[in-house]
């Protein structure tokens, strides 16, 4: 069995790792220090197992499982933390097991053993648990593409534009498309974004202002990319409040 | 004497020595001579000689009342609350008749018409009746007031508790995991660790309201910082600015430490690169100024909780300095600054 170890502290690690590597039949292919290497790692090492730690920078093991959930075969995750009593009341349900910090060999050795005896189907059912609840706001937006899971930090998403099916995310990086709502991303990420349009969302922090297009519509400037973005009748005198509060 | 101090919950009797003591004992007995007074006007016209004669004799019985129970205070303390209440309204009364009976006598001196008969007449009997029901209300009042401060200085006290024993628990799991992990492959460091954790331990168990060095609160400081520079490595940088002499400044014990926790926590923490944990002290015109400051993450980590904590440290300061003590946060644009400032004795 292969496990990917995630803890930002290198003696956390160190320890988790030893005692993994005493237990037969299974080792360590991979270790990150947050939960975006955690999903690097997890695409390029493909593990069986994560070790995840709850608190890291940048991004938390919640986070990255609710991510991880979206791989082809995702790994089988066991949290582990020092003191987390309410993280580990809500979220007991989406690991395969969770483990307290120091962790016992015992501990870890009947954990590891529970993720073996689990197939993929069980597995994959534990992950959707994870992404249909959306407990808080998420740090990043991941997508599936040819490349794999991508993130996209949500800081620099210029815009979610809706089309048909799907709904594209827009950062200084470039483009990906996931299969979410406008409305599921309103409801989350309102205090960042404003609606300018029924197929549009817009990061308040990239606008750099609204102005009248040839055509007799208005449109906004966002900061990095050339685009302009119609503006609904509807959403000007909402927007221009907005903008007038900023 | 000791047994005074064993017994602080029947210490309800105020001190009515003190010369605002005696200023509320005399407007208060005025106030209740002016009260006799109206009431009598119901029953016979307003008298300014009447008005006179009952606030001579109500001040009268006030004071030497006050005198007698500002004597007899320790004795009258070391008494249940409902003893030494019943044992003041007694010493009230008796009082009462005594300087009604030796009213009746000046009375009749000063008339020149001696009556044998009126020494024990009813308006004696009176005059003890009142004094015992002003003398009981006074007491409820002292011992509601009592309560009140009680449980004041209780809710102050839990707060200094929670305070002090504030080490998250999150710290404390978090250095028995790294003691586990340090034990196989360096057991001296993890030596250092149970060591520096125990004296922090230690010094959170210790009796509130303690007053330290600045340099065992320093010292307290870097033990913590050693364990946490253990669990984060290169991410934790702490720069010390300590431009006062630490040995001969006091500060309650554990007032700098929680702050480091909460920059540490904070501030640095969820920096995947980590930071820079400044903490300085100096002296500006007789005033200690103590600072910590740390990078502010994106979306501003410091919270209820934290304003919480800075309210305590408030508390804990103005009741060991008195009120020129400043407990102040100062977000930046990329940096959190905690500055405590007070008086150096």
């Amino acid at each position: 069995m292969r496990v990917l170890v995630c803890d930002d502290e290198q003696l956390a690690r160190d320890r988790l790792k030893r005692l993994v590597e005493k237990t037969d039949g299974v080792e360590v292919v991979a270790e990150a220090a947050n939960g975006r290497e955690a999903i690097e790692q997890a695409q390029a090492t493909r593990p069986d197992v994560i070790l995840m730690d709850i608190r890291m920078p940048e991004m938390d093991g919640m986070e990255a499982a609710e991510h991880l959930s979206k791989m082809d075969n995702p790994p089988a995750l066991i949290f582990c933390t020092a003191y987390d009593e309410h993280a580990l009341q809500a979220f007991k349900v989406h690991a395969v097991d969770y483990l307290l910090k120091p962790v016992s060999a015992d501990d870890l050795a009947v954990a590891l053993g529970k993720a073996r005896t689990l197939n993929r189907v069980q597995l994959a059912e534990i992950g959707k648990e994870v992404s249909e609840e959306k407990p808080r706001r998420r740090g990043h937006i991941s997508a599936r593409t040819h490349r794999g899971l991508e993130l996209v930090p949500v800081d620099e998403v210029r815009y979610f534009l809706a089309d048909q099916k799907y709904v594209t995310v827009c950062s200084g990086e470039g483009e990906v498309l996931i299969d979410e709502t406008l409305k599921e991303l309103e409801t989350e990420f309102g205090d960042q974004f404003v609606r300018i349009h029924r197929n549009a969302l817009v990061a308040l922090k990239f606008i750099e202002g609204m102005e009248m297009a040839t055509a007799g519509h208005h449109q906004v400037r966002l900061r990095g990319i050339d685009e302009r973005l119609t503006v609904s009748r509807r959403h000007v005198a909402g927007l221009r409040r907005v903008l007038q509060n900023l | 004497m000791a047994a005074a101090d064993d017994q602080p919950n029947s210490s309800f009797l105020p001190d009515l020595c003190s010369t605002r003591a005696v200023l509320v004992v005399v407007v208060v007995a005025e106030l209740m001579a002016l009260v006799i007074n109206l009431v009598a006007t119901y029953y016979s016209d307003f008298s300014m000689g009447r008005l006179a004669i009952t606030s001579l004799f109500v001040q009268w019985v006030g004071l030497t009342s006050a005198a007698l129970v500002c004597q007899l205070r320790p004795r009258l303390n070391r008494l249940a609350p409902a003893g030494a209440a019943v044992a003041v309204v007694l010493l009230v009364v008796i009082d009462t008749l005594l300087f009604s009976v030796v009213a009746a006598l000046v009375m009749s001196w000063v008339t020149g018409n001696l009556m044998p008969g009126s020494l024990w007449s009813m308006e004696i009997l009176v005059n003890g009746l009142i004094a015992a029901i002003i003398a009981g209300l006074v007491m409820r009042y002292f011992y509601v007031q009592e309560q009140l401060r009680q449980k004041g200085q209780a809710e102050l006290q839990a707060r200094i508790q929670a305070l002090q024993s504030r080490i998250r628990p999150h710290f404390l799991f978090n250095s028995m995991n790294i003691i586990a992990s340090l034990i196989a492959v360096d057991p001296d460091a993890a030596e250092k660790v149970v060591e520096d954790l125990s004296v922090l331990f230690r010094a959170s168990l210790k009796n509130i309201g303690n007053e330290a060095t600045l340099d065992e609160e320093l010292e307290l400081c870097r033990r913590y910082i050693h364990i946490e520079q253990l669990r984060m490595g290169e991410r934790l940088q702490v720069e010390w600015d300590i431009r006062v002499e630490a040995k001969s400044v006091m500060i309650p014990l554990l007032t700098l430490q929680p702050l480091l926790e909460n920059a540490i926590y904070h501030g640095i923490q969820p920096l995947t690169a980590g930071g820079v944990v400044t903490i300085r002290a100096f002296e500006e015109n007789g005033v200690l100024v103590l600072s910590v400051s740390n990078p502010k993450p994106e979306g501003g980590g410091h919270h209820q909780g934290n304003r919480m904590a800075l309210e305590n440290i408030r508390h804990r300061l103005e009741a060991l300095y008195g009120d020129e003590v400043a407990v102040e946060s100062r977000p930046q644009q990329k940096e959190y600054e905690i500055e405590i400032r007070y008086p150096l004795q």
